[in-house]
């Protein structure tokens, strides 16, 4: 079943439920009755959940959650505060179940005092118990269940998991089905995602292949079948033999909207699905004809081919492209939570992402951390030669001299914003980017230092109207930053923001990806 | 008469010298050690005990339990063994090479006695011999590596080691206990074979961790013992001269008449970056005895290791 029919049917099934409820005015059990201390207020319902500091209960007026330290409880299903085990659900994707996850739940454990014990249900679930050092009490058991972004999603508005492990953003679809079953919930659902790592779509080879570059279009061929040897993609005349990830995976979803729908055609009927991304990279690696697809975390030996265009650039699925969102298949993976209270616990581990340790263990992982770093000076140079080869015909030399100052004794940081086509609206990874920057600036980390937004455009369109363009988009990054670092002490850092219009493209512009890398607003430390 | 008293002073003097030959030995063993704290634990003292037996109080206190125990508990009280021997638990090591720590345990109160070893998530069983020692080679996880010994009464006694040639190294390891039997398989893919290269395990020995210029998989812990734990450990070096190499990790329990039913228990540990090691405990409920034999694979428990450059 496709994925927006899945959805439909999940939102239909949800707003008629949701019906069903509006008439249902006798209640059910009263399961609890929460007083407050004055013996003022009472309220009854059915508990629906106790986080230790929080009753949620279904009550006459809706469902309510009451402050624990405020009211007594009354009744049989009462929570014994000693006992308390607090449960939490996360379902999605494998490629962040697999290792990551369970790794993060061990350093997040021994940090507060406790230790793992992994409980394997079946090969697609296990339940992570987190138990006590001191008494050997069990605190918490998380429950996780490996699968597609997909079922991650449907689980979190199904109210089946209490956060979706996923490796894309929500479809308009799944946009959708969350507002059906979850009126008012605020913020909206692709708004309630944070990354919690870097990764990205690459085309790999077996390691011994000469070829070190793709474009796009070339892959969409390869793929759909216009290209069946080796020999048009500059090798020996051999047939290509296709590898991609299981259909309903984010990494396949994304790699068929990105590449292959541009291309108008369909997917080849010979290409070799594989439900485990390690047996892919496995049957890749021993194979010399073979081409596949996969995430850069889990390309094992294989070689990720640079992204090509007719232009020459290439762009590469490295750390540095990865964070700057330079190369174009970048997949960050995500996490998705309700929009209802979690329990301390579940938020301090969701928290637990963005520490030290996570850092590491994320690297450690083969993913790419969100850390920001800076590229060295002799980068500029080689972008400024780039700039020079491209200029067209309405880049003038004030221009370029104008760029060539402001990239002397410039280091570009990794930091670097995105938008969507003629939009001001950033993108996840650059909306966390931002956040970034201003935790950064109110740790002092940029005091004494000039910060230069840097705004350029992609090519389409007159070269003053997008100078305009871009002067207007690194302004609205300066003010994001500033207004997003509301703790730091900005006297000590100088912003400034520039705009270069199309002078330094990344990509070409005659695809939408090419043009999509070019619209950008960089940061420049001085 | 006179020729059979003879013999019977003959027979003194020869027991005497072998008293003293197995003091003189005892003596010698424990010279050259790392200093350690040879005071023994009493079983009392919580924080040691704690350290041993939280990390799995049910494993802990299952080889509690079911080891025997073959001197009552260890006072001030019982000071010397049947040759005169003071009693007490000594610990020692020393790193050698391949990241391996050799330790000296001895206790001459408890000949043939089951004690457990403990560091970084992993555990196994040894025995100690007639002289209540034993000579255990233990893969080091975590540098300074602190193991811990535990008795079956609950005494323990930890020793720190330093192993700085642990960075050269990565590690996987797997335990397991008696009641259902596991094994950690490791498969290494290198472009160049064209092929699979499946690593079978080995007896421990520190001399052979290394065959050639890949990875070797070992076993540790003593079989031989009333409840053992077993462990695999796999080594390899973090430089790696020749083709790249992606070594995946799986873990298989057999399925028979023995374990059918059973709740299979164990752990697993994975050196990582920068000295960091993740750990966690295993609990694998397995299916229902049906009178057939199978094996349970697990794929992707563990972290898989690219070995060499690309």
């Amino acid at each position: 079943m496709s994925t927006s029919l899945r959805f439909i049917l999940v939102a239909t099934r949800i707003c008629a439920a949701l019906a069903l409820l509006g008439h249902s005015a006798p209640l059910a059990a009263q399961d609890i009755t929460l007083q407050s201390r004055d013996l003022g207020i009472e309220v009854s319902g059915s508990l629906l959940s106790f986080d230790g500091e929080y009753y949620r209960l279904d009550s006459r007026f809706g469902p309510l959650t009451i402050r624990a330290d405020g009211v007594s409880c009354a009744g049989t299903n009462c929570p014994n505060l000693e006992t308390l085990v607090i449960e939490a659900r996360l379902t999605g994707t494998s490629q962040l179940t697999r290792t990551l996850l369970p790794e993060l739940l061990d350093s997040f454990a021994r940090d507060r005092g406790m230790r793992l014990t992994r409980r394997i249900l079946d090969p697609r679930q296990s339940e992570y118990v987190l138990s006590r050092t001191a008494d050997d009490s069990e605190a918490a058991r998380f429950l996780v269940t490996s699968g597609t972004t997909e079922d991650g999603f449907l689980a979190l508005l199904n109210g089946d998991a209490d956060i979706a492990l996923a490796a894309r953003e929500p479809l308009a679809v799944e946009d959708l089905a969350a507002q059906a079953s979850e009126p008012g919930g605020q913020p909206p659902l692709y708004r309630r995602g944070r990354i919690v790592a870097l990764d990205a779509m690459v085309a790999v080879t077996a390691p011994d292949v000469a070829l070190r570059a793709i474009s796009p279009e070339d892959l969409a061929s390869v793929f759909t079948g216009r290209i069946q040897s080796w020999a048009e993609l500059g090798q020996q005349d051999q047939p290509i033999r296709l590898h991609l990830p299981e259909v309903e995976s984010g990494l396949s979803q994304m790699f068929v909207r990105d590449v292959i729908a541009p291309s108008g055609r369909a997917l080849a009927p010979e290409v070799i699905r594989h439900d485990d991304l390690g047996d892919l990279a496995a049957a890749v690696a021993a194979d010399p004809t073979a081409i596949g697809i996969t995430a850069l975390a889990a390309s094992g030996i294989t070689r990720p081919l640079a992204l090509s265009g007719s232009c020459g650039y290439a762009l590469l699925p490295d750390d540095t492209g990865l964070k700057t969102e330079d190369y174009p298949f970048t997949a960050p993976l995500y996490l998705y939570t309700p929009p209802r209270r979690l329990p301390r616990l579940v938020r301090e581990f969701v928290a637990y992402f963005e520490s030290a340790a996570s850092e590491r263990l994320v690297r450690q992982a083969g993913f790419v951390s969100q850390t920001i770093t800076a590229s060295p000076l002799e980068d500029q140079g080689r972008r400024l030669a780039q700039a020079i080869l491209a200029a067209g015909p309405e880049t003038n030399l004030l221009g370029l001299q104008d760029l060539a100052q402001a990239m002397a004794q410039s280091a570009r940081l990794s930091s670097t914003i995105r938008f969507a086509d003629g939009s001001s609206e950033f993108d996840t990874q650059s909306r966390a980017s931002i956040s970034r920057l201003a935790r950064a600036l109110e740790r002092g980390e940029f005091d004494g230092r000039r910060l230069v937004f840097v705004g350029f455009s992609d090519g389409a369109g007159a070269a003053s109207a997008n100078l305009r363009l871009s002067v207007n988009r690194a302004e609205a990054v300066a003010q994001a930053v500033r207004d997003a670092a509301f703790s730091a002490d900005l006297s000590q850092v100088e912003f400034s923001t520039q705009g270069f219009g199309e002078a330094l493209p990344m990509a070409c512009d005659d695809t939408a990806w090419g043009r999509a890398v070019n619209r950008r607003v960089e940061v420049w430390l001085q | 008469m006179k020729r059979f008293l003879t013999h019977w002073r003959l027979l003194g003097v020869l027991l005497l010298f072998g008293l003293v030959a197995v003091i003189w030995i005892g003596t010698v063993r424990e010279a050259p050690r790392i200093a350690v704290d040879l005071t023994p634990q009493p079983p009392s003292q919580p924080n040691l005990n704690a350290q041993l037996l939280s990390p799995d109080q049910s494993i802990g206190q299952r080889f509690a339990e079911s080891t025997p125990v073959s001197a009552s508990g260890r006072t001030q009280a019982e000071a010397s063994d049947r040759l005169g021997l003071p009693c007490g638990l000594s610990l020692a090591g020393e790193a050698g090479g391949l990241a391996m720590i050799t330790l000296h345990i001895a206790d001459p109160c408890r000949p043939d006695t089951q004690m457990m070893i403990e560091h970084g998530g992993l555990r196994f069983t040894v025995e100690t011999d007639f002289t209540g020692s034993a000579e255990v080679s233990v893969p080091a996880l975590q540098s300074p590596a602190n193991i811990v010994l535990a008795q079956s009464s609950g005494a323990t006694q930890t020793v720190w080691i330093s192993v700085p040639e642990l960075a050269a190294y990565h590690r996987v390891a797997l335990y397991w206990t008696a009641d259902a039997p596991m094994e950690l398989r490791a498969e290494s893919h290198s472009s160049e074979a064209r092929g699979i290269e499946r690593t079978q395990a080995q007896p421990g020995q520190a001399d052979d961790v290394l065959r050639g210029d890949g990875g070797h998989l070992m076993t540790f812990g003593s079989a031989d013992t009333a409840s053992p734990i077993l462990a695999h450990v796999y080594t390899a070096p973090r430089d790696v001269i020749g083709p790249p190499r992606n070594v995946r990790f799986s873990l298989e329990i057999p399925i028979d008449a023995q374990s059918c039913g059973h709740v299979a228990r164990g752990g697993i540990a994975q050196t990582g970056l920068t000295g960091g090691l993740s750990q966690m405990e295993l609990e694998v409920p397995l299916p229902a005895c049906d009178g057939q034999n199978s094996v349970l694979r697990l794929p992707n428990l563990l972290r898989d290791l690219t070995l060499g450059s690309g």
